[in-house]
């Protein structure tokens, strides 16, 4: 066998085991998010049974594997299916990700699988006619303008799909930790080797954006305090410094102080009692506080009216003050007072 | 001898001369105040009515002047005894839009400027919820667009919280102190999604039957599309309740309601109202 098929067979391999490597650290992995875990682990099973089919082709166009030109053509159709399908699961799970509505979901999901629905439907046709690929024989392989023009479209969902995600990270704090150039970076690299040279290993490019988007999920994570879910001093740090930049506009904070209680349980109320904007730093052991662009009092009283009432419902006392910037003061003076006064 | 008191809900229908059915509603409301002037015997003679911006803030706060009213001498009075009052708020600007040409020549002659514009308030009439009705047909509505009837307390709550964390409040200052029931139920609109609201397009009914576009935003990955839907229900809807002769204002306060007030009603134009401010010490 020439080694531009093993090379297509051990990146497929490699590709395997690393995500193999995921879906088992991944079903481990404790998220607040169930259903996100749920859908993102969809992508490296996919892969998995894409790499497979990848390593059966290069078999076949290494001609261990004999098969017929009905052969071939199933199994690079299995194929065409897996990266559409695969490329669905991704804009799901992206979805998903950035909005966390499953009505938005139902609601788009028309236009994310159209393209590829169409795709799958022409797959299907190619299996009787040819319109798009043929094999000759049970190894060379003839593709026609129209499979130029599907490939493409691909490539348009692709980019579209890079910039809606760049647009949104820009608005949306909760991307900050989904840098989609992790998963870009790496499929671009061995997309291009495809054009550039014989090689076939865009299962690896896949399965290594897939690992390092992992890694940004467990990155996140660290931020995080285990015993609340809320983020921790090491967030902090890194706020402080897109505060002093003013990338972070601090107006406001809400200041909680417990003298006992369930620190799971509060946070779990206090949670469901603050919007999204909200980001809420642990500061010790029973020291809370939030941080927002509320330059108003009224919605911090709501907040901290409704926090104080859920608290107490279940028995647990709490001290709740509100603080607001100064007009002179600026988001690390700020800061630094309530740090001072917590 | 004129003894000068405040005007509350209480009292604000001794001041009916001076004061309109729907400017005594909004005197319950967190941001208003009113003065007002009575004789020996009691009898409302002139009020004043303003209403606070920005003072839950640190940013600047102002001074809207709603209603001046009564003889010169009431007025220049009662203009004294709100410079007090407003010097307590902390207010650093006043100012007023009236089409009340009188009580606009009283503030000028107290130090505020002057100008003669259309009014940002856009009279709706029926007829143009009609088209607007017959263009945006929706044949069937979708089922997570509800009557703002239609939402629980916690729902309005959760939704009022999320719209302040955003800077929306429309043209409600006092948003956060609101019910729901304040506002109209039936026609006014909401969006549902996973539970939550997430747009909203809302109206009061004032006294005297006039209907007020309040707040009028979305937020979350459709809000374009669910505007839209806002539009055709609260259209909808407003024709199957009100008469034909029911007026609907709106108020052009920033370029997006004024760019699709343009759209929706081209031709129809605001009354001219006079306006001007001036600076408090």
């Amino acid at each position: 066998m020439m080694g531009i098929h093993q090379i297509t067979i051990y990146s497929n391999i490699v590709a395997i085991m690393l995500v193999l490597g995921v879906i088992v650290l991944a079903l481990r992995f404790r998220i607040k998010d169930e259903l996100e875990k749920k859908i993102f682990i969809i992508l490296p099973v996919v892969l998995i049974l894409m790499a497979a089919l990848y390593i059966v082709s290069a078999y076949r166009d290494a001609e261990v594997l004999k098969v017929s030109a009905m052969g071939a053509t199933l199994i690079e159709t299995g194929l065409e299916y897996f990266i559409n399908l695969f490329a669905i699961q991704w804009f799901l799970y992206v979805d998903y990700r950035m909005f966390h509505s499953v009505l938005h979901i139902k609601r788009n999901g028309l236009f994310f699988v159209t393209g590829f629905a169409i795709l799958m439907l022409l797959d299907t046709i190619n299996i009787f006619t040819g319109i798009l690929f043929e094999f000759l024989d049970g190894v060379h392989y003839v593709e026609t303008p129209l499979y130029v023009v599907t490939d493409l479209l691909r490539l348009v969902y692709f980019f579209g799909s890079i910039f809606a995600l760049m647009y949104y990270r820009r608005k949306d704090e909760r991307m900050k930790f989904f840098h989609v150039r992790s998963f870009f970076i790496p499929l671009a690299f061995y997309v291009l080797l495809i054009y550039l040279t014989p090689l076939n290993t865009v299962s690896l490019g896949l399965a290594i954006g897939i690992t390092l988007i992992f890694v940004q999920m467990v990155n996140e994570q660290c931020y995080q305090d285990a015993e609340t879910g809320f983020y921790n001093g090491l967030y902090l740090d890194y706020l402080k410094g897109r505060i002093k930049t003013d990338d972070y506009a601090l107006e406001s904070v809400i200041l909680f102080k417990f003298s006992k209680g369930d620190m799971a349980k509060s946070a779990e109320l206090i949670t469901k009692q603050l919007p999204e904007e909200c980001q809420t730093v642990r500061l010790s052991g029973d020291t809370v506080v939030t941080l927002t662009h509320v330059k108003d009092r009224s919605p911090l009283y709501m907040v901290s009216e409704d926090v104080q009432m859920s608290l107490e419902e279940v028995g647990i006392p709490v001290d709740v003050s509100i603080e607001l910037k100064k007009k002179k003061e600026s988001g690390s003076e700020f800061l630094d007072r309530i740090l001072r006064k917590a | 001898m004129m003894e000068y008191i405040e005007i509350t809900s209480d009292n604000a229908e001794d001041f009916a001369a001076f004061i309109d059915e729907d400017m005594c509603d909004n005197l319950d409301r967190t941001f208003f105040r009113g003065l007002g002037a009575v004789d020996d015997s009691g009898t409302a003679v002139g009020a004043l009515v303003y209403e606070l911006k920005d003072s839950e803030s640190e940013e600047d706060t102002k001074s809207r002047v709603r209603v001046l009213a009564g003889s010169d001498d009431v007025k220049e009075e009662l203009m004294t005894r709100y410079t007090e009052d407003i010097y307590d708020e902390e207010v650093i600007e006043s100012f007023y839009e009236s089409a009340d040409e009188v009580m606009s020549k009283t503030l000028q002659a107290d130090g505020f400027s002057f100008a003669e514009s259309e009014a940002l308030d856009l009279p709706v009439s029926m007829e143009s919820i009609q088209k607007i009705a017959n263009t945006l047909k929706v044949t069937k509505m979708p089922t997570f667009i509800k009557p703002l009837s239609e939402i629980s307390v916690l729902q309005y709550r959760s939704f009022v919280k999320n719209c302040l964390f955003k800077g929306n409040r429309g043209l409600v200052d006092d948003l956060a102190y609101l019910p729901k029931n304040w506002f109209e139920i039936d026609v006014s609109s909401c969006a549902v999604d996973n539970d939550e609201v997430n747009a909203v397009l809302l109206l009061k009914r004032a006294p005297s039957g006039v209907l007020y576009v309040l707040l009028y935003t979305a937020f979350g990955p459709d809000a374009k599309k669910n505007l839209s839907f806002l539009i055709a229900n609260t259209a909808q809807k407003l024709l199957q309740k009100y008469p034909p002769d029911t007026k609907i204002v709106i108020r052009r306060h920033n370029e997006m309601v004024t760019k699709l007030t343009a759209k929706l009603f081209a031709g129809t134009k605001g009354d001219t109202v006079f306006s001007g401010n001036r600076r408090e010490a």
